[in-house]
């Protein structure tokens, strides 16, 4: 093998995005100076709220739009001003996009054959994808007489079939019910491993990012925020925008100010000493973040130095977990990033009060709360604090090494 | 299992009521259609019936005639004049007029639902105003470029007609390509698929029930027409309109035949009848986009 042809072959399936930059009629930046490196067969999930460029990120890379400025490379080659047609690469939508006019295998065939693919290659492959996503009985169908999710593996067999260098995934899927959603996740994470191609995946959900992702990108406002691993993004997030899009229920904040050295918000003062050293570099006005799941129960009266007590407003008992919800005597934290994140969802039961609402999730079994006083404890070194202003993480955190608090429940749209 | 303090209210239950003026709005709907129905269907039925009578007795005489007279029938068909011959005009005028016209109205309105041009919307408004320009303006100049094109006399003009498409047609196709979900033609695109092919495999395959739509709408319009064929064709490529408007005249008599013509005139539009019949379920039928889940 010469050089070159080692450097072609290492090169197959990477993404280089450099730059891109995607400014929509009208001066709207919908991606806006995206620098992105998506490494051969990586899984690479594009995460964010609605409207934060992801899925336009996604076409640009597909070539289903002209980006302003910036290149794209896929596989070494450069494709900006190549058509979608001849980027070599295959798109599962978000509306799954089936041919409604084609039985199952004219869907699966129809691109082999706009692309000259010889018939006994084309046979070779639909016998593949149909064996791999157990499409037997489905081939004489239309798309109609398909059930959600039945339509959903055809997409796939569609994409699989073309055998291109990337897959690209727009929100694959939000059309499905809850129940199907949970086991397609995980049907798709066995495919990627078995098909190893390159993956970009783009969805609003985050449970599907820590989920599927080998990294995730988590976009807002046409710019990504940080991208690592699901770990990282949640043990260890760079700015209050991706602390609080990570993690479900969401994490914990308020403002607090620091004086006579304690951390103070609503009617608590938490002792600065406990922190350890780092807590000097921390300016007198911070936002203070709790993970819901590292909130615990104590015993009211005799509790650590670092906890708070309310009344519990909302109690969930979820079976293998109880969430519970009370309020905090301090403004709730709504900067722009924020709002954003909770475009749309529905938190106006307790928003109302104009309190901060703070979640814990404790284990089940624990006695009822609902109505009482209690006193939760937090851990000094798992909370996190962020600039006010600027919205900037203050204190690296290490990435722990502990199953991420994924639950299934939380993946309901 | 969720639950709330007590001082959370709860929802307000909504209680069912039939009001009175949506019996009276219902009764109104019903009495309105029945008036039209009548209104469409009453001159069909007395023509229908008409066309029975004595061809001799004109067309005063009781609404149902004593002698139901069938033979009307058989002379409108070979009497006075060949229907079959200009039966036949008939159908190739509708045809060359009718099937380009929805063809290429279809990739017009495609085009102008899913391209971009510079002045596309000015050119689609355009297009629009052609529909408002009133026939008797036109008519003296068209009727010179159809005799400086050598054209007079031929059936060239609704070829011309037909390719031309149709400014309503296409802004119905327009409207609901416009409604074609994108991601169709993001997945062709994908496929490999350019502009042409992708309107021809996946937009055309889709559209029959508008296809069917246009073709009826138009086709009935030329079936009919009346002003261009008695312009433009000589006599032995006339259409049965202007033919049957005429009346049917009895050779020896010299004289109009009301029932005969009534009978000629049912003849000529049983065709079309029994096309609308045939394509009803087309005409009628949702449109098929139900592989797209959205």
């Amino acid at each position: 093998m010469t050089a070159v042809q080692a450097e072609r072959k290492e090169a197959v399936g990477t993404i280089d995005l450099q730059a891109v930059v995607k400014e929509f009629a009208g001066g709207v930046r919908a991606v806006d100076g995206v620098d992105l490196t998506i490494e051969n067969g990586e899984f690479m999930v594009l995460v964010g709220p609605s409207g934060c460029g992801k899925t336009t990120l996604l076409r640009c890379i597909a070539g289903l739009e002209e980006i302003t400025e910036g290149a794209i490379v896929i596989g070494g080659r450069d494709v900006t001003d190549v058509d979608a047609k001849k980027r070599d690469i295959a798109m599962v939508f978000q509306n799954y996009a089936l041919y409604p006019h084609m039985t199952v295998r004219k869907n699966i065939t129809f691109g082999l054959k706009v692309r000259k693919t010889a018939r006994s290659e084309i046979d070779v492959r639909v016998e593949e994808v149909t064996h791999l996503l157990g499409l037997e009985d489905l081939l004489d169908r239309r798309p109609q007489a398909l059930s959600g999710g039945q339509r959903q593996r055809v997409a796939m067999a569609r994409a699989i079939a073309r055998r291109p260098l990337v897959y690209l995934m727009d929100e694959p899927l939000s059309n499905l019910d809850a129940k199907l959603r949970v086991r397609v996740r995980a049907d798709l994470a066995r495919l990627h491993a078995q098909l190893g191609v390159t993956t970009v995946y783009v969805t609003h959900d985050q449970v599907e990012a820590m989920t599927l992702g080998q990294r995730a990108a988590v976009m807002h406002a046409g710019r990504i925020q940080q991208v690592d691993t699901p770990q990282a993004l949640y043990w260890s997030p760079v700015n209050l925008f991706v602390a609080a899009f990570i993690g479900s229920p969401a994490m914990n904040m308020v403002e607090a100010r620091i004086s006579d050295g304690a951390l103070r918000f609503a009617e608590f003062a938490l002792p600065l000493a406990d922190l350890g050293s780092e807590a000097a570099r921390l300016p007198e006005r911070v936002i203070l973040g709790v993970r819901p799941e590292h909130l615990t129960l104590v015993e009211s009266g005799s509790g650590p130095a670092w906890s708070i007590e309310s009344e519990v407003l909302v109690e969930e008992n979820l079976g293998a977990e109880v969430v519970v919800f009370f309020a905090i005597e301090a403004a709730p934290v709504e900067t722009d990033e924020i709002k954003s994140i909770h475009d749309g969802e529905s938190e106006a039961l307790l928003a109302t009060d104009k309190r901060a609402t703070f979640t814990a999730r404790l284990p089940s079994g624990t006695r009822e709360h609902l109505g009482k006083r209690v006193r939760f404890g937090l851990q000094p070194e798992r909370c996190y604090f962020f600039d006010p202003v600027t919205g900037e993480s203050l204190m690296q955190r290490q990435v722990r090494d502990e199953p991420l608090p994924v639950t299934v429940t939380s993946t309901v749209t | 299992m969720t639950t709330v303090s007590p001082a959370m209210p709860a929802p307000r239950k909504r209680r069912k009521r039939m009001s009175w003026w949506r019996v009276a709005e219902r009764a109104f709907l019903y009495v309105l259609v029945v008036f039209l129905v009548v209104l469409f269907v009453a001159p069909l039925v007395w023509g229908f019936l008409a066309s029975l009578r004595d061809p001799s007795a004109g067309v005063s005489g009781p609404p149902i005639p004593e002698d139901l007279r069938w033979d009307n029938y058989r002379y409108a068909w070979d009497g006075a004049f060949p229907f079959a011959t200009y039966l036949w005009n008939t159908v190739v005028i509708t045809l060359i007029a009718t099937v380009p016209a929805v063809l290429t109205s279809a990739f017009a309105g495609y085009a102008f639902a899913r391209m971009s041009a510079p002045g596309k919307n000015m050119t689609f408004l355009f297009v629009l105003a052609t529909t408002f320009i009133p026939v008797s303006i036109i008519f003296i100049p068209f009727f010179w470029v159809v005799v400086k094109l050598n054209m007079y006399g031929t059936r060239w003009p609704w070829f011309i007609w037909g390719i031309a498409g149709s400014a309503f047609l296409i802004f119905f196709y327009r409207q609901f390509y416009a409604g074609f979900p994108q991601a169709l033609d993001d997945a062709a695109a994908l496929d490999g698929c350019g502009h042409i092919r992708t309107f021809v495999q996946i937009y055309l395959p889709n559209s029959i029930a508008p296809l069917v739509v246009g073709f009826v709408i138009l086709g009935t319009g030329w079936w009919g027409e009346y002003f261009y064929a008695q312009l433009l064709l000589p006599d032995q490529t006339l259409p049965l309109g202007p033919k049957i408007a005429g009346g049917y005249t009895d050779p020896g008599l010299q004289i109009v035949l009301p029932a005969v013509t009534l009978a000629g005139s049912f003849l000529f539009t049983l065709p079309v009848l029994i096309v609308f019949f045939l394509l009803q379920k087309r005409l009628t039928q949702g449109i098929v986009t139900t592989g797209v889940k959205g």
